[in-house]
């Protein structure tokens, strides 16, 4: 019975694989993967306003270059969790590309302003999704 | 060649009933603004060019996540349905 609801799903909603289907009926939520985006996004927030102090700015992208870095490799072997996979490579490369502008030495209060604000803005969606997914 | 005014006009321009591309549009302006008047370096113009690009396919697999988790409801939601019956 419930390959034949499976089976009526794929056709109904349009999966373009079986794969897709079954990512569907498989995924789970999962409350690590959670936490982390939560913490990216909440020292995103700290961030963008705390851009007048260079050091701590540095320090605090250095941290989430870190954490973005967990999530994508925490995130990389889960099943059923492709959207979350490519998403945190996408977002390691924005904080990558923070982390890296701080080193090659000079960082303007306005780029640090969107840097963080994007990171922000990015880990929020994510969080917003996965906070939807199945318990 | 194309100037730059002429690529910030066309940006001015989007008009799309998709709100990221409107609003992708609209930092594309922002940042040239701000490169041209010397608040960005032309390496963080780049850099934070390529983010929008990163924001959109963030959001596109974030949409494919949502409909994967909308179909989930509805099997789950079926098959107790079937169960019932």
């Amino acid at each position: 019975m419930k390959k034949l609801i499976l089976l009526s799903i794929i056709m109904l909603t349009g999966c373009a694989t079986v794969n897709e289907a079954v990512d569907a009926f498989l995924m789970k939520y999962d409350n690590n993967e959670y936490k982390l985006i939560t913490e990216i996004r909440t020292r995103a927030s700290y961030g963008k306003d705390n851009c007048a102090y260079v050091e701590d700015s540095k320090k605090l992208a250095k941290e989430l270059e870190y954490k973005s870095l967990f999530l994508k490799n925490y995130a990389e072997k889960l099943p059923h969790n492709k959207p979350v996979q490519e998403s945190s490579v996408e977002l390691h490369d924005m904080v990558k590309g923070l982390s890296d502008m701080y080193d090659k030495g000079s960082v303007s209060p306005i780029f640090c302003k969107i840097k963080f604000t994007s990171i922000e803005e990015s880990a929020t969606r994510i969080q917003q999704s996965e906070g939807n997914k199945p318990r | 060649m194309s100037t730059v005014q002429e690529h910030q006009d066309s940006l001015a321009s989007v008009s799309s009933r998709n709100p990221d591309v409107t609003d992708a549009a609209g930092k594309v302006h922002e940042y040239t603004t701000l490169c041209m008047q010397g608040q960005l370096s032309k390496q963080e113009y780049i850099e934070l060019v390529k983010d929008i690009q990163r924001q959109l396919n963030i959001n596109e697999h974030m949409v494919e996540q949502d409909n994967l988790i909308l179909i989930n409801t509805a099997i789950n939601g079926l098959i107790n349905l079937a169960s019932i019956a």
